[in-house]
């Protein structure tokens, strides 16, 4: 799992029947140096590259989410569904104090 | 669910991203765990074939 920002949200005119009612967001992975802020300040935008995220926790705009990415994304489905990611959180704290020694 | 840091051969932190792992058994602030990346295993360590978990902790290395 990944952390990062809602940045977007995307609609379709047409997708793969498999999705039925989904929510789909535009997510930037949030770079490490902004763990501890992100969560009251938006983060700065990384240098990452943006995912788009299958949503079913109802995130907005400017949320902090764990996202999953690869099969692990299809897991919650019973049926298989072509996502390869998918909010599993919502965070409203995190505490990143990295090791120095 | 816990940050954690992967380390280099040296045992300095390595230059990748941090990432979310769940644990079980309570690991401390900078103690050295083993992280497995089996999704199988980590929905059945969660009894839930649906948990679109990962990453577990799977033990604490005695330093």
């Amino acid at each position: 799992m990944r952390i990062g920002q809602v940045i977007g949200k995307i609609t379709m005119s047409r997708q793969d029947p498999a999705f039925k009612a989904a929510r789909w967001l535009m997510v930037s992975p949030v770079e490490a140096q902004d763990f501890n802020t992100c969560c009251n300040k938006p983060p700065r935008l990384s240098k990452e590259p943006s995912v788009v995220v299958y949503d079913r926790l109802g995130a907005g705009t400017n949320d902090i989410v764990g996202f999953v990415e690869g099969a692990e994304a299809t897991a919650p489905f019973d049926e298989p569904t072509p996502i390869d990611a998918i909010t599993v959180a919502l965070f409203d704290q995190i505490n990143y104090q990295p090791y120095k020694g | 669910m816990l940050l954690c840091q992967r380390e280099d051969e040296a045992g300095k932190a390595s230059a990748e991203p941090p990432f979310i792992a769940i644990d079980l058994f309570g690991a401390g602030m900078h103690q050295r765990v083993f992280v497995s990346t089996d999704g199988i295993g980590a929905r059945g360590i969660v009894h839930d074939e649906h948990s679109p978990v990962r990453n577990f902790i799977q033990g604490a290395i005695d330093d």
